[in-house]
């Protein structure tokens, strides 16, 4: 499938031997599994008919996303990017930038248009294209996602238990005793006190069902984990204790994540990479302090200056 | 592993063993939200910096000080020049201006560190718990590096009723002492320091240097320091800095005089 | 099972004006091409045209619609509502397809070819000539669960069950126990997901493995499934909370004096105490005979 778009490595010249010095230089910089938890490549999803011109005619050149001739939404294109296993990657860009189509994509909420997108754990090629039933595996057993809103993520009317369960029922635990353990186990790492585990999620605070929805994303030990403006709209010092809790999740697995936000300040917190997103594009991808520090595109000193 | 491996390094360290070449480089922002207005942050600058040594950069401010170490760490992305960076007399050097995000990644895992004029840190993590991050990620057990944080908190002062409170309600000189521990438990073979006394007392600023003195035996240093006292005190060699290029370079008694006082 | 009459037989077809066995040849070749599908994808539900039938629908339109099609005139035939031959839907339906085909009937589940069972199966050991119909109110094992037909068909693609083994889990931390009686969901094949239809757990294990043909078809919801003979057939259960049948321990029919049967509580309204009943009533009468096995 080609999108007639070009190979997004234009971008980064000046930087372009560093692929191949990568190879020759690893045992000198630690042992460090070179090996992409997740590599994405070319990911574009279009909403509307779609016709030749709209990738030409849209993106951050235009300023809009909205293809002039066809009026098709150019939710995002040529989207590339990998995550390291325990590696925290920060996706920031304005609202409607398309920063959420891209872990929808990715957890199989929407298909993309085009796009490949591999998973180190999994081995049978493009996840786009496996079977329905083999992304249900993916989605369920290699991947944990963490809405902004918990009504997606959670089901109200399900114990806080019972929606940790429905990921380990997914992956075939069969033993209830067991699953209420591991269940437990996970509602203690994400602070949240055992008495609530047969409690429902509609009597929660906003921070605790964010929790409920981290611990349910832990269930099966994913390698990826995607959050999706996980601390928007909480309360400062509810905001920390999540910060804290990926950060912990950081430390003790090896889950690779990307995470979505438009809080720069999150992103300068946990992320030690960072790609900036606008009109469905990456206009700059970088490490973290140098994105926020010494951005390089217009619209990333823009985003950065209007934070400072 | 990797102390082991360091020692190694040492025993077959040649004399005049370069840790560090920069060569011409140059850096200048472009402000686009100024209608992509130039900002000159230094030119053609060139130096070498041997294995284990000390090495302080001083100029005035706006000189383009810590503009040149941003770029060796990264922070910044030099226009043009090469910095390269030898790992050790077996490996092949690196040139940091081409090497990949992972790449860079994985040197300030375990290669290069940086001490900045702020602190980071989340905001509910213990001062304990800031220090043992880096012994974490890789590979101690909370215990063991708990241990080590607690002894480097015991060593720069910090009242050990203020050892398990968050950083973010700590002084500034507290918690610049923070930020130091921080970097020099993760023992990186090059550290980057910038202006890392500034903010500290003299009490402090002591304890601090004599901290340096003693890494410096197995670490290779570069640092701003506006503390002329400090630079006699640690440095090996000192590089001036004025209108964004390097003018001066030589020992600290050529550069500042042998007298001390000021 | 054939369909084409003899010039012979056709003039036991009593009823004139009407197509042997009431449906059309193109509906019947219609129904039975699902129900080939369905033996060969056991556990799925295929979507068929269901045709108007003189009964009203609830009443067993989707079973009356298999069994005149893959009825012939030498078939026999035997009708049950909840295990017994003597309700008067068994006998209207009975007598509805013999007026049509001329079949013949029986009460004796071993002698019957074909069996249409409403929310029972018999007693009785079946063998590998013999076929079961089923009448199904609610062919969706998911429906309780997700209104969306688009999604449980999505759910039945994906083999997506965790939100019915969800489903049990909250049961059993609200209940202590799988509270669902009939209906109980089984997956077939380890593949689908399939309701049984009204069946009590009791008849449950005698689906799994069995030499007979079990067909199933809901007339107002449009679906035929099947289980193929031979086809594993596993009740939901937890490891720690496994499947149960009813617990009749104790209690023995107040008739036959059976202990190994699924027996119909009754009150008797004079003394007010409960007793006890063999569901299968044709069974029971064999066993009062002492002719049961």
């Amino acid at each position: 499938m080609n999108c007639g778009v070009g190979e997004g490595e234009g971008k980064r010249t000046g930087r372009k031997k560093g692929r191949e010095m990568e190879m020759k230089m690893t045992i000198g910089m630690g042992e460090h599994d070179t090996g992409q938890a997740l590599k994405v490549s070319g990911l574009t999803r279009i909403y509307g008919s779609s016709c030749p011109d709209c990738i030409r005619m849209t993106g951050p050149d235009h300023g809009t996303n909205i293809c002039r001739v066809c009026g098709s939404v150019v939710a995002c294109a040529d989207i590339s990017f990998d995550v390291m296993p325990g590696e925290i990657l920060g996706i920031v860009g304005e609202s409607g930038s398309g920063k959420s189509t891209i872990v929808r994509c990715l957890y199989f909420d929407m298909e993309p248009t085009c796009g490949e997108a591999y998973l180190r754990c999994y081995g049978k090629g493009n996840i786009f294209q496996v079977s329905s039933q083999e992304k249900q595996i993916i989605r369920n057993l290699y991947t944990g996602m963490v809405y902004q809103n918990p009504q997606l993520g959670l089901k109200f009317d399900i114990t806080s238990g019972g929606n940790i369960a429905e990921k380990l029922l997914a992956a075939n635990w069969r033993n209830v005793g067991r699953i209420r353990e591991r269940a437990g186990e996970l509602l203690e790492r994400t602070e949240i006190p055992l008495a609530r585990m047969d409690d429902y999620p509609r009597n929660f605070s906003g921070g605790m069902q964010q929790r409920v929805q981290i611990a349910k994303a832990l269930a099966n030990d994913p390698d990826v984990l995607l959050l999706d403006e996980l601390t928007t709209g909480l309360d400062v010092s509810v905001q920390a204790r999540i910060l804290d809790l990926i950060k912990d999740i950081r430390r003790n697995t090896e889950a690779a994540m990307v995470l979505i936000t438009h809080d720069l300040g999150v992103i300068r917190l946990l992320a030690e990479r960072t790609i900036v997103l606008k009109n469905g594009r990456i206009v700059e991808a970088g490490l973290t302090d140098q994105i926020l520090e010494d951005p390089q595109h217009e619209y990333t000193q823009l985003l950065v200056n209007s934070v400072l | 592993m990797n102390t082991n491996l360091e020692k190694n390094r040492f025993e077959h360290e040649q004399p005049g063993n370069n840790h560090l070449e920069i060569c011409n480089l140059n850096k200048t922002f472009t402000v686009h939200v100024s209608g992509g207005k130039q900002i000159m942050g230094f030119e053609d600058v060139s130096f070498n910096v041997k294995r284990g040594e000390f090495l302080a950069i001083i100029g005035g401010s706006g000189s383009g000080k810590s503009s040149l170490l941003k770029c060796i760490y990264r922070t910044y992305i030099p226009d043009s020049g090469l910095i390269l960076y030898h790992p050790g007399p077996e490996y092949q050097p690196t040139d940091l201006t081409a090497a990949t995000d992972h790449m860079i990644l994985n040197m300030r895992r375990s290669e290069i560190g940086y001490v900045s004029q702020l602190l980071y840190a989340v905001p509910r993590v213990t001062a304990l718990d800031v220090i043992a991050e880096p012994l974490l990620m890789r590979g101690m057990d909370q215990a063991g590096a708990r241990d080590i944080a607690a002894n480097y908190l015991a060593r720069l002062c910090i009242p050990e009723d203020l050892w398990d409170a968050y950083p973010s309600t700590f002084s500034g000189g507290e918690r610049q002492r923070v930020n130091i521990a921080r970097a020099l438990v993760a023992s990186s073979n090059m550290l980057l320091l910038d202006e890392p006394t500034s903010a500290l007392d003299p009490a402090s600023t002591a304890i601090v240097v004599e901290m340096l003195r003693e890494v410096k035996l197995k670490t290779t240093m570069i640092g701003i320091f506006h503390d002329l006292s400090v630079v006699r005190e640690v440095a090996d060699r000192v590089i001036v800095m004025k209108n964004n290029r390097m003018i001066k370079t030589g020992t600290p008694g050529e550069i500042l005089g042998s007298s001390t006082g000021d | 099972m054939t369909d084409k009459p003899t010039l012979a037989k056709t003039d036991r077809i009593i009823e004139k004006g009407y197509n042997f066995a009431f449906l059309d040849e193109f509906t019947k070749r219609e129904i039975r091409r699902k129900i080939l599908k369905a033996v060969a994808i056991p556990g799925y539900q295929v979507p068929f045209g269901s045709r108007e039938m003189p009964l009203a629908k609830g009443w067993g339109t989707g079973g009356i619609q298999i069994t005149l099609s893959i009825i012939g005139d030498t078939d026999i035939l035997k009708v049950i509502d909840q295990g017994s031959d003597d309700s008067v839907n068994a006998v209207n339906i009975r007598n509805l397809v013999v007026r049509m085909t001329g079949a013949q009937t029986t009460e004796d589940t071993t002698k019957a070819t074909i069996i249409q069972t409403r929310h029972r199966i018999p007693e009785e050991a079946l063998r590998d000539e013999q076929i079961v119909v089923f009448q199904v109110p609610f062919p969706e094992p998911l429906r309780s669960i997700e209104p969306s037909e688009q999604v449980t068909r999505r759910m039945h693609a994906r083999k997506d069950y965790s939100k019915m083994w969800l489903h049990l889990y909250e049961d059993i931390v609200k209940h202590g126990r799988i509270t669902i009686g009939a209906r109980y969901p089984v997956m077939i094949n380890s593949r689908y997901l399939m309701d049984p239809s009204p069946i009590p757990r009791w008849d449950v294990p005698r689906l799994n493995q069995a030499p007979v043909l079990y067909l199933f078809c809901a007339g107002r919801e449009k679906r035929i499934y099947a289980i193929a003979p031979h086809t594993s057939v596993e009740p939901l259960e937890f490891e720690d909370y496994a499947f149960e049948v009813e617990d009749f321990s104790g209690k023995i029919c107040e008739r036959c004096g059976s202990s190994d049967t699924f027996l119909d509580e009754m009150i008797d309204e004079i003394t007010g105490s409960k007793k006890y009943f063999c569901s299968d009533t044709s069974f029971c009468d064999k066993r009062k005979k002492g002719g049961g096995t």
